[in-house]
């Protein structure tokens, strides 16, 4: 089950595979919204928190792949929480201490040949100077391969350590608040949008919001990482009157940006009405 | 469901990896038209899932050296600095000697991976930053705004209203940013603030003894404890009781300092903010009343030797003065001027241009369209103004430029709730910036979610009254996590070009 976080009446998915299989199995697309942690100061891509449409929670809570959780009032970390960070902490500096004794062990052993070959020349010419050249050198090879064993590598000291800042909660005796099914309430105009959001869902398609281009949803025929959107979704009541000033502003918008503009609307039988504007010329 | 601990070796692996500047995961490349099923699209699919699956599992990781600490502090609502960075150049402000950093700025260097702050003696995970610092105060589209614009370099404070209609309308907040403006030298200051305060009284009265030039560029510091440029002489106004006598007994020695300082006192708006203990009590020093119709006499009385420039005595106690009144009912010999004298001009200019009227008006009567002078409806347009299109057109003018503060004022406040408001201040990019004396901003942004009604007319209006003259208004509309700006632009509509 996917855990959806809720907080501020928006809904977050913070867990990484949660976000992956979101988007894999059940086509919500969602939109990330924090930085990228690799590379943080740019805005052409985002990182973790998934950010998702209240339609899209409300789907996923009824198709029964998610539940939602309130992330309002955190409480206080317990003691138990208090010990279990400073044990990790340490545990992962000493993990730390180990690998880089084992990479610097590995180095000098790879190097040593040459640190001994490096040695024996300065003493040798510090030996040539002072006039006293020794006879056999094994002597002396022995002696510095003997100092060299025994001279301790430097241990990587707590400051050069590296610590992680978690992305998700990290307590893992942290009791969540579950909400039972759907519990969050919904206006007219945002029941309506959900009921076209389902309409399209149900026939395949991929959605997102369409705040960029005078819609409220853009539907794609597939992720949308791939492909274009095909239409812009204006969601209208059915009564709702129409202006020519409105349909034409849509007519021109959708054109120019080659995709169709689809007015829909839920009519009085309950029956999610469509229908798309198309640009035609009469010559 | 728990995040992910590393372990030891994979956040060494981590630093590494950072180490070598990787590259941003590809964001899809070329696209194809619509789904046909082949081979080739679906792996072009799975590559961008299982690309996208290990780029959202990368945790951050830093070293503890370059890590900065600070702790929430649940009563005030901020983050307390322990261990301060690089990003203290542009983020947060001090208060009572402490640094701290407003929740949304905390969060995004949480965010960013450079900042670790403790709750409880446990750091908090992003997740539980979003909600332990933004809480219900902070709304999070102006989180989202706020993050979006910090990526890009810019640097963003909160936005105080310190401007009236009135400063706006008349431009004070220009005078007052020269003023700071000018001031380009800065003393380090410490924090503590009692330290300072002995610091410029020292400055007070050493700098007194320095005549000739005075220096404009000291620093003064206010009751919050944040540094504020000024001129030196508000310095020795508003020090402590125990400097006025000191600054009393050498303001005899030096009586072109006295004047300045009178001078600069009146210039500066904040004053207005501070219980400034002027140097001379005007409760005290009597100025003789001369505005009584029916006295003949007035009666000066010596002033305190303090008050007198140096050298100079005064002998009597007392002087008496005669005063000489203008009959205003005499009557002057009658001209053609008497006639307009009478009537209300309140300075020269008007006088003039009553004076003009009056004579054109007469030259009218008696041309043959005399008629049309006549009555409570008149034409327009006199033969005077046509001296180029433009000043014909200007005088059939219907409206006039758009002055916002106006607008603003003239319509009652009916919809307060949906109005506006301006929440942070824009920087550019900068590294001559200061956060003490950061100016003015290039943006004044408002915030607001996608589905809000777009500003009326009026609440335009008002924010732009709030807004310093050269600051342009924005909006971040945020929809869904997606961020967009928008602004709208004065325009000048063309004119006849022979217009002066």
């Amino acid at each position: 089950m996917i855990s959806i976080c809720l907080f501020q009446e928006k809904f977050y998915i913070w867990n990484a595979e949660d976000a992956c299989r979101v988007r894999e199995e059940y086509r919500i697309v969602g939109s990330l919204v924090g930085c990228l942690p690799r590379v943080p100061m740019q805005n052409l891509q985002f990182g973790l928190p998934l950010q998702l449409m209240k339609e899209e929670a409300r789907f996923l809570v009824e198709k029964g792949f998610a539940r939602v959780y309130d992330n309002t009032n955190i409480p206080p970390p317990s003691d138990t929480d208090k010990e279990s960070f400073t044990e990790n902490r340490k545990r992962i500096y000493e993990e730390q201490v180990e690998a880089c004794k084992t990479n610097k062990e590995e180095q000098f052993e790879r190097n040593f040949p040459r640190i001994l070959e490096g040695k024996k020349k300065k003493r040798m010419e510090k030996a040539t100077l002072m006039g006293s050249v020794p006879a056999d050198d094994s002597d002396l090879v022995a002696e510095i391969e003997e100092e060299l064993r025994n001279t301790q590598l430097p241990e990587l000291p707590l400051e050069a350590s590296s610590v992680q800042i978690h992305t998700a909660c990290f307590h893992e005796k942290q009791s969540r608040m579950f909400h039972d099914g759907w519990t969050i309430s919904m206006t007219g105009r945002e029941e309506l949008e959900y009921r076209i959001f389902s309409h399209f869902w149900e026939k395949g398609y991929f959605l997102t919001r369409g705040g960029k281009f005078g819609g409220d949803f853009l539907v794609y025929p597939g992720d949308p990482s791939r492909f274009h959107s095909f239409f812009i979704v204006v969601c209208l009541e059915h009564e709702r009157p129409l202006s020519a000033m409105e349909m034409i502003r849509m007519g021109r918008l959708g054109s120019n940006v080659k995709k169709t503009v689809v007015l829909c609307s839920v009519d009085s039988s309950n029956e999610v009405f469509t229908v798309s504007l198309e640009w035609s010329k009469m010559s | 469901m728990a995040s992910r601990h590393l372990s030891g070796e994979e956040l060494l692996q981590h630093i590494k990896f950072i180490k070598h500047r990787p590259e941003l995961p590809q964001r899809g490349g070329f696209k194809e038209y619509q789904p046909d099923g082949s081979w080739l699209q679906n792996k072009r699919l799975e590559y961008f899932y299982d690309e996208r699956r290990s780029v959202l599992l990368e945790e951050r990781v830093q070293k503890i050296s370059s890590l900065a600490i600070g702790e929430w502090d649940e009563k005030h609502g901020k983050v307390l600095v322990k261990k301060s960075g690089k990003f203290w150049k542009n983020l947060g402000h001090v208060e009572d000697g402490k640094q701290l950093l407003f929740p949304e700025e905390a969060l995004f260097l949480i965010d960013e991976g450079v900042m670790e702050v403790y709750r409880g003696g446990v750091p908090l995970s992003v997740e539980e930053a979003y909600s332990v610092l933004l809480g219900s105060k902070v709304p999070l589209e102006h989180y989202q705004a706020f993050a979006h614009l910090c990526r890009l370099g810019y640097i963003v404070q909160r936005f105080e209203k310190t401007l009236t209609a009135f400063e706006r309308q008349t431009g004070l907040d220009e005078n007052s940013k020269s003023n700071r403006k000018k001031s380009k030298k800065r003393k380090r200051q410490t924090t503590d603030a009692a330290d300072v305060t002995s610091k410029r009284s020292k400055d007070g009265s050493v700098s007194l003894h320095q005549r000739g030039d005075i220096p404009c560029d000291s620093d003064a510091v206010t009751s919050e404890g944040r540094v504020e440029e000024g001129c030196w002489s508000v310095d020795l106004v508003k020090t402590a009781d125990s400097v006025t006598n000191e600054v009393q007994v050498k303001v005899e020695c030096a009586k072109d300092t006295q004047k300045e300082i009178c001078g600069e006192m009146s210039n500066r708006e904040n004053l207005k903010s501070s219980p400034a203990q002027l140097l001379w009590d005007f409760d005290s020093i009597e100025f003789p009343d001369i505005s009584k119709e029916t006295a003949s006499e007035i009666v000066l009385k010596r002033p305190p030797s303090h008050l007198l420039p140096p050298g100079v005595e005064i002998a009597k106690p007392f002087y008496t003065m005669t005063i000489v009144r203008r009959d205003s009912t005499r009557k002057h010999r009658s001209t053609s001027n008497a006639v307009v004298c009478g009537s209300s001009a309140r300075n020269w200019a008007e006088y003039k241009k009553m004076f003009l009227d009056k004579s054109e008006m007469e030259h009218l009567a008696s041309s043959p369209a005399a008629i049309l002078w006549t009555g409570e409806v008149t034409p327009l347009v006199r033969p005077s103004h046509a001296v180029s299109t433009g000043a014909i057109l200007s005088r059939l003018r219907a409206f006039g430029r758009l002055d916002p503060i106006h607008a603003a004022e003239s319509v009652n406040c009916e919809d307060d709730a949906h109005q506006s408001q301006i929440v942070y201040n824009v920087y550019l990019p900068d590294s001559k910036f200061r956060k003490s004396s950061p100016g003015s901003p290039s943006v004044c942004l408002c915030v607001d979610r996608q589905g809000v009604r777009s500003p009326s007319f009026v609440d335009l209006c008002r924010s732009l009254t709030e807004c310093p003259r050269d600051s342009t208004l924005m909006w971040a509309v945020v929809d869904n996590g997606d961020v967009a700006f928008y602004s709208f632009n004065g325009v000048d509509l063309p004119r006849d070009e022979s217009f002066p």
